[in-house]
C-alpha cells in the first residue's frame, strides 16, 4: 500500500500463498458411485457417512501453502445430529399436519397457523445454516489447527431475518447488503486457531454491480445472477483479513458461467429426449383414439406415460447426484480454489489452538430441512 | 523425511521418520525426539493422495493432542509401512474402520436400518396412530369428515352418470334415514351419522371420519334385501365409531412423515410415494373389528344378521373384484372367512328385514329422481 512497508532492497516484504486443489475426476467418480449404491441399499441412512466420505475426499485435495487441508468429522457425528433434529422436528411437523387436518375452517385460525409454520420454518432454516457451518469449521483442519464459530445461531437468526424482511420490501434491490451483513457475520465470527478473521466488505460497493445483474436478469434468463456470484466472490475474497494477510481472488465469471450452463445442459438432456417424444406419441394416440378404442387401452397408455415419468426421474436422481459432482462441483472447485491466494506476511507459527468447545455432534438440522448445499 | 504438525501450534516443522521396531519415531533435524507412535495404532488421513505423500495420525491422540499430524513423503519409508501394517494401504480405508471390517459394519447398518424402519411401520406406528385417533375430539373428526365429503362429493360427482353425483330421490332418502336412524340409536355413539348415495356403477361403500358414509348405487342394485344394505351400512358405521379412517390418515402423515426424513433430500417424490401405496387403506384387523360391530349393531337394533353373511356369501362365490381405486373390498380378508365370522357371531339369529317393501323399493330406486 504506502512504501514505508517495503524493507530497503525494494523488495516486497509479501508473501503469496497459493491454494491448489489435486482433486481427480475418476477417484470422485468411484466414491459417488459407491455412495449412491448404498444410500439406495439403507433406505438412505448411508447419506451421512456417504456425505463425510466426500467431504473428506474434496477437504484433502484442497492445499493452501502446500499444506493440505483436512475434514476430521465423522458419520456418526452427522448421524446422531440427525436423530437429535428428529426428535424436535416430527413433533412439530405432526401438530402442524394434524392442525391442518382437524382444526375447523375459520379463515382468521388458518391464517394464523400458516403465519406460525412460516416463521417457525423461516427461523429454523437461518439457525441450519448458521449451526452447519459451524460444525463443518470445527471439523476443519489446516496444520493441525482447526477452524471454530463464534457468536449464536439464535443471534444469526434474527438478524438475518431482518435482513431477509428488508430485500423482500425493497423487492430485492437491498440484496447486496443483506449478502454482505451476512458476509460479515459468518466471517468475523471465524477463528482460525486462536485468532479471528475480519471483513472489511460493505453493501454499497456491490450494487451498480447488483442493479445491472437485476436489468439483465431476462435477457440472460437468469445466467447474471451466476456473474454476481463470481464478482461478489471476488470481492468478499478481497474484504477478508487474517491477521497480517489478505485474500485476494480472481475467479472468472467466464468460466463459472460455461460450468453451469453445461451442466444444467446435461440435466435437460434427459427431459428433451425422452419425456418430450413420449409425451407428444401419447397426445397423439389419445388424440385419434378418442372414442375408437377401449377405455382400458387409453389406461394402459396412461399408465405407460407413468413409467416414463418414473424413470425420468430416476435418471434426473442419478444426473443430479453423481453428475452434478463430476461436472459441476469438482470443475467448480477447481476453479475456485486456483483463482484463490493469500498475500502479505504469513505468521503461521505463533498460532495456537483454540480453547472452545466444539459440537459433538453435526447438521441435524440442516440436513431435516434440506438446506440443500454440501 | 517428512513433515509435522504438532496440533498445539500451526507450526510445520521438518522432521526425519525413523521405523523402529513397532513405532514410528519422529525426530527433528537436529536429532531431538519430537514423538513415537505405535505402528498399530496409526491411522491414516486421506484416502488417496494424488501427489504420493501419506498423512498420518495417531488413534489415540482424540483425548491428547487432537491435531497432530504427520506427512510423509519418501516412497520407500511409505512401501515399508504398508509392507508391516497393510491396512494403511492408501485408498485402503475406505469406511472408517479398516478394509473389510468397515464394509461389514456398513452391511451391518443397512440390515439394522431395515429392520429398525420395518418394526416401526409395522408395530409402533398403527398403535402410535391408534392411540391418537382415540384422543382426538369427535368435534375435530366431524370438521374434518365435512371437508373431505364435500371433496369426494365434487370428485365422484364428475365421475357420476347422473347429475351432481349424489342421488336425491326424497323417498329413497327418507327410507335411509329411517334404516341409519335405527342402527345408529343402537350404537349409541357420539357422532351423527350422514348417509349419501353416490350414483356410481362398482359394488362398493366407504365411510369418512366424524360420521360421513357413502354408499354406492351399484351396491344397491346388486343387493339381494334389505337386510344386506343394512349389513353393509352398519359395517361402515363400525368404522366410523372404530375411528378407523382417523387412524389411517394419522398412520399415512406419520408414514410420509419417516420416509421424508429417511430419505431426506432425495426423496420427497419417494415419502409420496410410499404414503400412496399404502394409500387411506384400513388393516385387516380394522376389517374384522367392524364386521364385529355391524354384527352387534344389527343385533341391538333387532336386525337380520344374515343380510350381511350372505353379501359376504355372494361375492365370494361370484369371485367379483371389485375395480380398483375405491378400496372397500380391494384390502378385505376374504369374503368366505368374513361370511363365517359373521354368522358365527350372529347365533341364533332374528329380527326383521330392516326396511318394508315400499321402503326398499323406494331405496333401489333413489338415483331414478
Amino acid at each position: 500500500m504506502d512504501d514505508s512497508s517495503l524493507p530497503v532492497g525494494g523488495q516486497p516484504a509479501e508473501d503469496v500463498l497459493r491454494f491448489g486443489y489435486d482433486g481427480q475426476l475418476k477417484a470422485i467418480a468411484g466414491i459417488a458411485v459407491v455412495n449412491l449404491l448404498l444410500t439406495v441399499a439403507t433406505l438412505g441412512i448411508y447419506r451421512f457417512w456417504a456425505k463425510t466420505r466426500l467431504r473428506r475426499y474434496f477437504w484433502g485435495r484442497i492445499a493452501l501453502d502446500g499444506e493440505r487441508f483436512e475434514y476430521s468429522g465423522t458419520g456418526k457425528e452427522l448421524f446422531i445430529g440427525f436423530l437429535m433434529v428428529l426428535l424436535i422436528l416430527v413433533p412439530l411437523v405432526l401438530i402442524f399436519a394434524l392442525a391442518d387436518l382437524f382444526l375447523p375452517l375459520d379463515p382468521l385460525l388458518l391464517l394464523v397457523k400458516q403465519l406460525a409454520v412460516f416463521l417457525a420454518f423461516w427461523f429454523l432454516f437461518n439457525v441450519a445454516i448458521f449451526r452447519a457451518r459451524r460444525y463443518r469449521l470445527t471439523r476443519t483442519r489446516w496444520r493441525g489447527l482447526r477452524f471454530t464459530q463464534t457468536g449464536s445461531s439464535v443471534g444469526y437468526a434474527f438478524t438475518m431475518m431482518g435482513w431477509q424482511l428488508l430485500v423482500a420490501l425493497t423487492l430485492g434491490l437491498a440484496m447486496p447488503f443483506y449478502r454482505t451483513a451476512r458476509q460479515r457475520y459468518l466471517t468475523d465470527n471465524t477463528r482460525f486457531g486462536n485468532h479471528e478473521l475480519r471483513f472489511l466488505g460493505q453493501g454499497k460497493d456491490l450494487f451498480v454491480t447488483w442493479v445491472a445483474t437485476l436489468l439483465l436478469w431476462l435477457p440472460t434468463v437468469g445466467l447474471s445472477y451466476v456473474w454476481y456470484r463470481v464478482r461478489e466472490f471476488n470481492y468478499f475474497a478481497g474484504q477478508t483479513r487474517f491477521r497480517g494477510l489478505r485474500a485476494e481472488a480472481t475467479l472468472s465469471a467466464r468460466r463459472v458461467i460455461w460450468l453451469v450452463l453445461r451442466y444444467g445442459l446435461v440435466l435437460i438432456l434427459p427431459i428433451v429426449v425422452i419425456l418430450v417424444p413420449t409425451v407428444e406419441l401419447i397426445g397423439e394416440f389419445l388424440a385419434t383414439s378418442e372414442g375408437a378404442e377401449p377405455v382400458a387401452t387409453q389406461v394402459a397408455v396412461l399408465q405407460a406415460l407413468n413409467w416414463v415419468i418414473i424413470a425420468l426421474v430416476a435418471i434426473l436422481f442419478v444426473v443430479g447426484s453423481i453428475g452434478m459432482l463430476l461436472l459441476l462441483v469438482h470443475p467448480l472447485l477447481a476453479a475456485v480454489v486456483e483463482s484463490l491466494c493469500l498475500k502479505g506476511r504469513a505468521e503461521f507459527d505463533i498460532l495456537v489452538r483454540a480453547r472452545d468447545e466444539a459440537p459433538t455432534h453435526g447438521e441435524g438440522l440442516f440436513d431435516a430441512l434440506d438446506v440443500g448445499e454440501f | 523425511m517428512g513433515h509435522y504438525n504438532d496440533g498445539l501450534t500451526a507450526r510445520r516443522q521438518e522432521v526425519r521418520v525413523a521405523l523402529a521396531e513397532d513405532r514410528l519415531a519422529i525426530h527433528d533435524l537436529n536429532g531431538g525426539a519430537i514423538a513415537r507412535w505405535p505402528l498399530d495404532e496409526l491411522v491414516v488421513v486421506d484416502e488417496d493422495a494424488a501427489d504420493g505423500s501419506l498423512r498420518l495420525r495417531w488413534q489415540k491422540d482424540e483425548q491428547g493432542i487432537e491435531g497432530a499430524r504427520l506427512t510423509v513423503q519418501e516412497p520407500r519409508l511409505i512401501a515399508a509401512l504398508i509392507e508391516r501394517w497393510p491396512h494403511l494401504r492408501r485408498g485402503g480405508r475406505i469406511w472408517g474402520g479398516g478394509g473389510w471390517r468397515g464394509a461389514w459394519r456398513i452391511g451391518g447398518l443397512a440390515v439394522a436400518c431395515v429392520a429398525v424402519v420395518a418394526l416401526f411401520l409395522v408395530f409402533v406406528l398403527p398403535q402410535a396412530a391408534s392411540l391418537l385417533a382415540r384422543a382426538i375430539p369427535v368435534g375435530w373428526e366431524e370438521a374434518l369428515g365435512e371437508r373431505l365429503s364435500e371433496q369426494v362429493v365434487d370428485v365422484f360427482g364428475r365421475l357420476a352418470e347422473g347429475p351432481g353425483g349424489v342421488c336425491r330421490g326424497a323417498e329413497g332418502e327418507a327410507a335411509l334415514e329411517r334404516l341409519t336412524a335405527r342402527l345408529a340409536v343402537a350404537a349409541d355413539s357420539p357422532y351423527s351419522f350422514r348417509v349419501q348415495v353416490l350414483d356410481l356403477k362398482p359394488v362398493n361403500a366407504f365411510a369418512l371420519p366424524g360420521g360421513y358414509v357413502f354408499l354406492l348405487r351399484g351396491l344397491l342394485e346388486d343387493a339381494q334385501s334389505p337386510n344386506e344394505v343394512a349389513g353393509v351400512l352398519a359395517h361402515e358405521m363400525g368404522h366410523v365409531i372404530r375411528r378407523h379412517g382417523t387412524e389411517a390418515l394419522i398412520r399415512d402423515i406419520g408414514l410420509a412423515l419417516v420416509l421424508g426424513a429417511m430419505f431426506g433430500e432425495a426423496g420427497q417424490g419417494v415419502a409420496d410415494m410410499g404414503a400412496t401405496l399404502a394409500g387411506l387403506s384400513y388393516s385387516r384387523e380394522a376389517e374384522l373389528e367392524a364386521d364385529r360391530m355391524a354384527v352387534q349393531l344389527l343385533q341391538d337394533a333387532g336386525l337380520e344378521v344374515a343380510g350381511l353373511a350372505s353379501f359376504f356369501r355372494r361375492i365370494a362365490s361370484e369371485r367379483r373384484e371389485p375395480p380398483g381405486g375405491l378400496s372397500f373390498l380391494s384390502t378385505h380378508p376374504p369374503s368366505d372367512e368374513r361370511a363365517a365370522l359373521v354368522e358365527g357371531a350372529a347365533g341364533e339369529g332374528g329380527g326383521d328385514a330392516g326396511l318394508s317393501e315400499s321402503d326398499w323399493q323406494a331405496l333401489k330406486a333413489i338415483c331414478e329422481s
